[in-house]
């Protein structure tokens, strides 16, 4: 039976996560005006809602012990074939 | 290959995968589930272990994903047409679509199961803490599928009857070649013409980087005499495993099993029953295939009642090249040897008949 995950560490996990995600600038024209502020900005906020989406999935899936603790290895069983496949 | 742990599989340990642009994508848009959950079987809900390509990598990649679709190891093809054949039906009968579904669709790939896992019928996990790797390491795909031939063959692995081993192919020993060096991206990516099995269409040959063997331009004199004849593994493949009898079934549990017999180390050089314009060669070098007419016995009676319609000797490309090998040594080392040479002696009297445009009846004289 599985265990349930240890209470995320909240607000202070999450906003680590945010803090190692840089702005981005995606903008690929050739002109040579400065980089649209909404590109950038848009781009940033899907950054960060991805990262935001995803604050469960890092915390655990980046953290050997949790993982460790949680994960279920396969039931061993009897290896019926015979020869090499 | 060794398996690894639970834990291992899916633990992400690049830090730097979060600033690729795969990672930067977020976890869910590829693999669902709920990224916000406190509890892990909330979490993983609706969670997709191995994302669809078309579903998932063609938002990007639909260049590539819309003829990796049409791959062969993405359709498993060259299965199908084989099977086929031996049925004498396009379609499948339903033991045979089951004995398939049990037996062999389990190697289905998948782009994550190349780029960014272990192909899950090798034991699945991450290959690299959830970084992609292009191309993806042999070690950990390629070969952990193809392993127990092309594997130990291009390794050398495999042992002699002496007690020895054979040498590794020349291209992985002292080449240092990686198997995506040959079999590029555009193979497995199936951007080749329309493949029902490997060898409709040969992606790579030989002559790719040795042109110069071809009509013995190189100022050989054996290949000024044979490159039209022979294929190249004719003189510079060794000894291979040749496998026999295979019968698949299910337990009482419905666990799918297999029982072999134990392979074979030998060489055989045999007739080449479909040449084309690609291989046009006369004498090429044959392997068995562990097909028997009661492979699938356990899904249905007489499933393979075409079973001669193809040899149980099937045209093979060993990937153990040596430039100096035992029947190259000198002419006679070949010619009038035939030890070398798959003869009807060597084949199962039940065989004979799914053989007969393979077997060499006349040898080539000394």
């Amino acid at each position: 039976m599985r265990r349930t995950t240890p209470p995320i560490m909240g607000a202070l996990l999450v906003g680590l996560l945010f803090a190692g995600c840089g702005t981005e600038d995606t903008t690929t024209s050739t002109e040579t005006t400065a980089p649209d502020e909404t590109t950038v900005t848009t781009a940033a906020t899907t950054t960060t809602e991805a990262a935001a989406a995803d604050a469960s999935c890092v915390v655990c899936h980046t953290d050997q012990a949790t993982l460790q603790e949680l994960a279920v290895e396969p039931v061993a069983t009897e290896t019926l074939s015979e020869g090499e496949g | 290959m060794p398996q690894l742990e639970a834990w291992e599989q899916v633990f992400v340990g690049d830090e730097a995968f979060f600033e690729s642009t795969h990672g930067k994508l977020g976890c869910v848009t590829c693999h669902g589930g709920d990224g916000l959950a406190g509890d892990m079987d909330a979490a993983h809900t609706g969670m997709v272990r191995d994302p669809d390509s078309i579903e998932t990598c063609a938002s990007c990649h639909a260049d590539i994903t819309s003829t990796d679709a049409m791959s062969l190891h993405s359709t498993l093809e060259g299965y199908l047409t084989v099977l086929a054949e031996r049925a004498g039906t396009e379609e499948l009968s339903a033991g045979l679509e089951q004995a398939f579904e049990n037996h062999c669709a389990n190697c289905h790939t998948s782009c994550g199961q190349c780029h960014v896992s272990r192909p899950t019928s090798a034991g699945g996990g991450l290959l690299a803490g959830h970084s992609f790797k292009n191309p993806p390491p042999m070690n950990l795909t390629c070969t952990g599928c193809h392993g127990s031939r092309i594997n130990d063959e291009y390794k050398g692995k495999n042992q002699t009857a002496e007690g020895g081993m054979y040498p590794a192919d020349v291209h992985f020993n002292p080449g240092g070649m990686a198997c995506f060096e040959c079999h590029g991206d555009t193979e497995m990516h199936g951007d080749v013409p329309e493949q029902s099995h490997r060898y409709d269409e040969a992606a790579v040959e030989c002559t790719d980087c040795h042109p110069e063997v071809e009509g013995g331009a190189d100022g050989n004199q054996q290949h000024s005499i044979h490159s039209e004849n022979l294929a190249c593994q004719v003189c510079h493949a060794v000894d291979y495993k040749n496998c026999y009898s295979c019968h698949v079934q299910t337990s009482d549990e419905g666990t799918p099993y297999f029982k072999i017999e134990p392979s074979e180390m030998a060489f055989y050089i045999g007739k080449n029953a479909e040449p084309t314009e690609q291989r046009p060669w006369s004498y090429v070098v044959l392997r068995h295939v562990p097909i028997d007419p009661d492979s699938f016995s356990f899904y249905g009676q007489n499933l393979l009642p075409e079973f001669d319609a193809r040899p149980t000797f099937a045209y093979a490309t060993p990937h153990n090249i040596q430039k100096n090998t035992p029947q190259n040594a000198s002419c006679d080392a070949c010619h009038g040897n035939e030890a070398l040479f798959l003869t009807a002696d060597k084949v199962l009297p039940e065989e004979l008949e799914a053989n007969r445009d393979v077997i060499v009846d006349v040898l080539p004289g000394p």
